[in-house]
């Protein structure tokens, strides 16, 4: 049991948060070879960009947007999230002064870590509605009763709704604390 | 509902510290010493929106004051029109050094960036002094030492078979040793592999594929030796020599050129003759 969990669940996450920051680093260091550093100031806006453009998703499961299916804007949401933060941790390397910028890249990586966490949970969701769908076909049920039952069972969904819960705030203040680096840098650059 | 309060008076808070503490919050970096007294001042320097204009700047430095020397004066005359803080960055500790930026040769006008020694004084060697092109050729404004390859080509052609006037010829003694040129062996795109022949002394074939040091046992690659292997024991090749009437047999190269113990260097009446001078010879020394 304990095994499964490490092998399932922690290695998994392991392993994409820390391409994340073997990635950002070896960008940096090409940057830094080929004497090209000032591309990291520019990294900022491409990060911020595509994690903009990530939230497409956002729009449409809110109804905002017409194009596109939830499924395919969530796959975008997760690699270009990714993609953003690793341009943005470029972008900060391992010269930031002031507290703001290190609660920014701080918030940042808690965003991802909940991200992945929240990637996680949809599989086991998934996983969870797919066992119980096979379960209740064998029990003889028809099809229409299956999704009537499947309905109203919301164990997956409940743990689903609760990391909702802290990963939007968790968005909300990176966004804020991006905000203000954003604003400050306009205001004295 | 009131998770939204929370999420209002948790963002004013941040807003306020912000507010309160721009310096702690916002501020890359210390200044250096000598602008200490305005540390807390930021916009002694920052002009909303505008960043950090040269007047800024100037409105304490005068560039008359800045040039410590007329090269200095000069040279930033070349480029009063660019912002200062291309060069003069701050924020970066207290070391003034440190806040110096990498000079950006793009910021000169281009009649100065493509006139390097309008700037930098020409290097007073004797390579220097060899080539005739322009410095980019061989040097970059990224960096001085970042010489890609060394086209040989730009030397004037006088020099460019006269490899020690740069090179240090290398101080073993099989180098000692060569009064050839250099460009036999070597070639000028790169020193090794150099193509020595070595098939000019002895054919070095499957058999005898081996490191250097298994016949030249010494740096002085004059010198070898063929018993340092099984094959060729003193005895053996002693039994082989004397039937044939041969006492000589430590200088092998002498008469074999290869493995093949056919394979004789010189004409077959060379090889009677140095026989029969070998027998002259044993005979006086029995004489003796």
């Amino acid at each position: 049991m304990k095994n499964g969990v490490i092998l399932k669940d922690l290695i998994p996450f392991a392993i994409w948060f820390s391409s994340m920051i073997i990635a950002a680093i070896l960008i940096d260091v090409i940057l830094h070879l080929f004497g090209i550093v000032f591309i990291g100031k520019y990294l900022g806006y491409l990060g911020t960009a595509t994690i903009l453009f990530s939230f497409m998703y956002s729009l449409k499961k809110r109804k905002k947007i017409n194009f596109s299916t939830p499924k395919i804007l969530l796959d975008y949401h997760e690699y270009l999230a990714l993609s953003g933060s690793i341009l943005i941790l470029v972008h900060a390397g391992i010269h930031v002064n002031a507290i703001l910028p290190w609660l920014a890249i701080g918030m940042l990586l808690i965003n991802v870590a909940s991200g992945l966490v929240g990637k996680h949970l949809l599989a086991q969701a998934n996983k969870t509605m797919r066992e119980k769908k096979s379960d209740l076909k064998h029990s003889g049920m028809t099809e229409e009763e299956i999704t009537k039952a499947l309905f109203w069972d919301s164990t997956a969904m409940d743990s689903m709704k609760k990391w909702r819960e802290i990963h939007l705030p968790i968005t909300y203040f990176l966004g804020l604390l991006s905000l203000i680096h954003i604003v400050s840098v306009i205001f004295f650059n | 509902m009131k998770q939204k309060h929370i999420f209002i008076i948790i963002t004013v808070i941040i807003i306020g510290i912000v507010i309160a503490f721009p310096h702690k919050m916002l501020s890359p970096g210390t200044l250096y010493q000598a602008h200490s007294d305005i540390e807390n001042k930021c916009f002694a320097c920052h002009k909303i929106g505008a960043g950090t204009p040269n007047e800024s700047c100037i409105s304490c430095h005068k560039i008359s004051d800045i040039s410590k020397n007329n090269a200095t004066l000069k040279f930033h005359k070349k480029i009063e029109n660019q912002s200062c803080i291309s060069c003069h960055s701050d924020h970066k500790g207290l070391n003034s050094k440190l806040a110096l930026n990498k000079f950006d040769h793009f910021l000169l006008p281009e009649k100065d960036r493509n006139s390097c020694v309008s700037c930098h004084a020409q290097p007073k060697n004797e390579l220097h002094n060899q080539v005739s092109n322009s410095c980019v050729s061989c040097h970059s404004t990224r960096s001085w030492t970042a010489i890609a390859t060394f086209n040989h080509d730009l030397i004037n052609a006088k020099s460019r078979n006269n490899c020690i006037s740069c090179h240090q010829s290398p101080k073993d003694n099989f180098h000692s040793s060569s009064s050839t040129n250099c460009l036999s062996c070597h070639s000028i795109k790169q020193w090794k592999p150099s193509t020595f022949n070595h098939n000019r002394f002895f054919i070095l074939d499957n058999n005898h594929n081996v490191s250097c040091v298994t016949c030249h046992k010494t740096k002085d690659y004059k010198t070898y030796t063929c018993f340092g292997c099984h094959e060729h024991s003193m005895n053996n090749i002693r039994e082989e020599h004397l039937e044939e009437g041969i006492t000589n047999f430590t200088n092998c190269i002498k008469c074999h050129r290869s493995a093949n113990e056919h394979d004789i260097r010189m004409s077959e009446s060379d090889v009677r003759n140095y026989i029969n001078r070998e027998f002259k010879n044993n005979e006086e020394g029995d004489d003796d």
